[in-house]
């Protein structure tokens, strides 16, 4: 049944993992914080106690003993160094990774283990030499292979019974542990007359031999601690035998008055290993607990739900709008003031829950900007660079799924600010500016958009090397006459990349092409500004969200479709003479040979002439696309739903919309479009599609 | 009639799975997810034990005993705390703030419902 809650654990360890990440980061800047050290030893811990319930064994273990690490410094017996953050930080990558793996089974993932628990453990060790007191001995759950005999003395106070305890009953748990004998002592117990009857006089003691830790048995006595003096001794490992000298030695100590002693035990018991060490388990106590502090922590405000119960709450609430739709005009056809009265306030109603479901669907950033703060951090580094990195807007919402095509671009854009954008600090003294680069992060609102801007004061980038580089990689003609902003945007272009030698940072085959790629299939731009020994600033326009899109409706014989906006440029009416002189489907416009398909034949409609043909000029990276259509409807918000089974494999259109009156519309998915249209796929006669999807 | 427990712990995967256990032994159970939030169910209505945590913001394990042991109505009921084992000191605090006992965590539910049984028996 533990299961069950596994993953919950393990999504909940995330968020602890991030939060102790956040509290690392402000820790380095402020390493005197005791809030902070509190915060981050209570993530430790969490993930220990729950690592240990949940069956994260190896990451219970590891995480106890950074726990460890913590605690002194807590305790001010260990100072914060940046030694120690980095340390943490290289634990947490390993915190991530077997919260991924589970418990290790592989040679290679074991080994590495053990070797960073060396490192922790050698860590709190030499840490501990140079505190200034000893510490408390943390009694680290040792688990024993081999039995153990222990000698249990339970001298329990007079007053025992009155809290309702019953000594017999943790001797049966005592005996449940193990082998055990028990020997009772009764010569306390007094003559008739002063005996108080709800008095206990007896006390025990057991030997046990158990598996089983020193902490089990402690446990044992856990609610009558107070009320009784108890010690566990070890005796030996394995077993025992309850012979004569044990029997002589018990009816000694009962004529003594007096209990047995562990050394005469011993000495009757003794093995051939060295003399097992003595252990006391009364709790010291620690005068040092600083008291904590109020935290400035997020109460539980939020509640955890899957986003497949989110995507489906939106998918409903769009078919409850279209239902809506179809009851405003029929009660504006009923004309009767009720209905319309009610469909009103329906229409109202469904609005605002759709809005509500929407804004649900939506979620903030913050997450992965722990994993840019750790890119800026780790990377400068290891590149010897000063970097101060400044994260603006991070509470800024967008949609999941976009937020998710995001990671890595953001990742790409910022490896190449540290690394090709920010310079060493001698270069930048040099140049007059502070020894230390700094990297903006700026997250805002512009509209139904969603602006993202990296900004570095580096040393930008030259106009001239770039406009160079261009034509010596064929990309454009030495007589081009290009402002800088276009030249700028040639970095976007597949296959360019500035720097001859591939570093290890940046190269990793991915150039801003691919950036711009992966930005464009979520719907966005990118765009990028530059001065030489000033910096660079990279904007992303991303929209708020992928289910609602601005599309421009237009009609293909009978049926509607829809065109997201963002991917139109221009959209011109042409006349049948233009088709009609058209060569290899390229019409010439504006002195521009733009090629064009018939949404027709990419439909396989019946060709009849058109009126007035349509032209929708599309583009995607550097191409460019005419779609004929019969006629240009309008603009038009629209909900996306996702496509059943059997259409989902079709290629040009991306998804369904459902339209006021109730009738469905595919939203044409313009990208593959152009693709397919660059393969040659729209050109013979016979169209036949694929079913296999290209990936970009 | 059943018991009620009260747990109150900021992890929701061991709130879950000691809800989870508890109420499959019938017993009633209320959910805290931080000592000041525990502090609202105690408002004159009948709970027979608390658990808590005592790593927890805003009012943590320890603040929470306090605050029950000032409490008229409440003061006798008893308290168990989770905790790990490495923290000795801060057993001995908890138990000077009128704790009754604590459970090891990891629990397995035996454990657990022994432990409580233990205490209400």
């Amino acid at each position: 049944m533990i299961d069950k809650f596994k993953a919950k654990f393990v999504e909940e360890s995330l968020d602890n993992v991030n939060d102790l990440e956040e509290a690392l980061f402000a820790l380095e800047n402020d390493m005197q914080s005791k809030d902070l050290i509190e915060r981050i030893f209570r993530a430790m811990h969490s993930l220990k106690g729950g690592g240990a319930m949940f069956g994260f064994n190896h990451l219970s273990d590891f995480t106890h003993h950074l726990e460890n690490i913590f605690d002194k410094v807590r305790n001010n017996k260990l100072d914060v160094t940046p030694d120690l953050i980095s340390l943490t930080f290289s634990a947490v990558d390993e915190i991530k990774s077997l919260l991924d793996k589970g418990d290790l089974t592989e040679k290679e993932d074991l080994d590495s283990y053990h070797a960073f628990m060396g490192r922790i453990q050698s860590f709190s060790e030499t840490g501990a030499a140079a505190s200034v007191a000893e510490s408390p001995a943390t009694t680290a759950p040792v688990a024993d292979d081999g039995e153990k005999t222990y000698l249990i003395s339970f001298v329990p106070k007079e007053e025992l019974l009155q809290n309702g305890t019953n000594p017999l009953f943790l001797l049966d748990d005592l005996h449940a542990l193990g082998e055990g004998f028990s020997i009772v002592y009764t010569h306390k117990v007094p003559s008739f007359e002063p005996l108080e009857p709800e008095n206990n006089y007896c006390l025990w003691q057991i030997l046990l031999t158990t598996t089983e830790s020193l902490n089990e048995i402690k446990d044992v006595f856990i609610f009558v601690e107070d009320e009784c003096d108890l010690t566990v001794e070890e005796v030996c490992s394995g077993g025992f035998e309850v012979n004569q000298g044990i029997k002589k030695l018990i009816s000694n100590a009962r004529s003594a008055n007096s209990l047995i002693k562990v050394s005469d035990l011993k000495i009757l018991l003794k093995k051939d290993e060295p003399a097992a060490k003595e252990t006391e388990i009364k709790d010291t106590e620690d005068k040092e607990q600083k008291k904590k502090k109020a935290f400035k922590e997020h109460k539980i405000s939020s509640i955890r739900v899957s986003s497949m119960k989110i995507d489906e709450l939106v998918n409903l609430v769009s078919e409850l709008v279209t239902v809506q739709a179809q009851l405003s005009v029929y009660a504006d056809k009923k004309g009767e003031n009720d209905i319309l009265g009610l469909a009103e306030n329906v229409q109202k109603l469904s609005r605002q829950l759709r809005d509500n479901a929407f804004e649900i669907s939506l979620i903030p950033m913050q997450s992965e900007l722990m994993r840019f703060q750790r890119l800026v951090r780790d990377l400068s580094k290891e590149l010897g660079k000063e970097i101060d990195f400044v994260i603006e807007g991070g509470d800024i919402e967008l949609d999941k799924n976009i937020i998710e095509h995001l990671t890595d671009p953001l990742l790409h854009i910022l490896r190449n600010s540290v690394d090709h954008g920010i310079e060493m600090p001698d270069e930048r003294v040099a140049a007059g500016k502070s020894p230390k680069g700094n990297i903006y992060f700026k997250a805002y609102h512009a509209g139904a958009n969603v602006l993202i801007e990296v900004t570095d004061d580096g040393k930008g980038i030259n106009v001239e090397d770039i406009r160079k580089k261009a034509i010596a990689k064929g990309i454009i003609d030495d007589t081009a006459d290009l402002s800088d902003k276009e030249i700028l945007n040639l970095i976007f272009t597949s296959g360019f990349s500035t720097r001859e030698t591939v570093s290890d940072v940046s190269g990793r085959g991915v150039g801003m092409d691919v950036v711009r790629k992966k930005i464009s299939e979520i719907r966005g731009e990118v765009s990028i500004d530059s001065e030489a020994g000033q910096g660079t600033t990279i904007t992303l326009r991303l929209p708020l969200t992928l289910s609602i899109i601005d599309g421009l409706l237009v009609k293909v014989v009978d049926n509607q479709y829809v065109i997201p906006i963002s991917s139109i440029e221009k959209i011109f009416a042409l006349n049948q003479g233009q088709l009609k002189n058209s060569f290899n489907k390229v019409v010439v416009i504006d002195n521009e040979q733009i090629p064009y398909v018939d949404m027709r034949d990419v439909f396989k409609e019946e060709k009849a002439e058109m009126e007035v043909p349509q032209m929708i000029l599309v583009k995607h990276d550097d191409k460019r696309l005419g779609l004929l259509v019969d006629e240009v409807l309008g603009e038009y918000q629209t909900v996306v739903k996702p496509l059943g089974r059997y259409l989902k494999t079709h290629e040009v259109v991306s998804g369904a919309s459902i339209l006021g009156d109730g009738t469905i519309s595919l939203v044409i998915d313009t990208n593959r479009v152009l693709q397919m249209n660059s393969s040659g796929k729209f050109k013979g006669k016979k169209k036949e599609e694929g079913t296999k999807r290209e990936e970009f | 009639m059943a018991k009620t427990v009260l747990i109150v712990d900021d992890s929701e995967s061991i709130r879950e799975v000691v809800n989870f256990t508890l109420q499959n032994e019938g017993y009633d159970v209320l959910v805290g997810v931080d000592g000041e939030d525990a502090l609202q169910y105690l408002d004159g209505r009948t709970i027979d034990i608390i658990i808590t945590d005592l790593h927890m913001p805003n009012l943590d394990g320890l603040g929470l005993i306090r605050k029950v042991r000032e409490m008229d109505d409440y003061k006798h009921i008893p308290i168990l705390f989770l905790t790990t084992e490495s923290q000795a000191a801060k057993k001995m605090e908890a138990k000077q703030a009128g704790a009754t006992g604590w459970i090891i965590k990891p629990f397995v539910p035996a454990k657990l419902l022994s432990a409580i049984s233990r205490v209400l028996r």
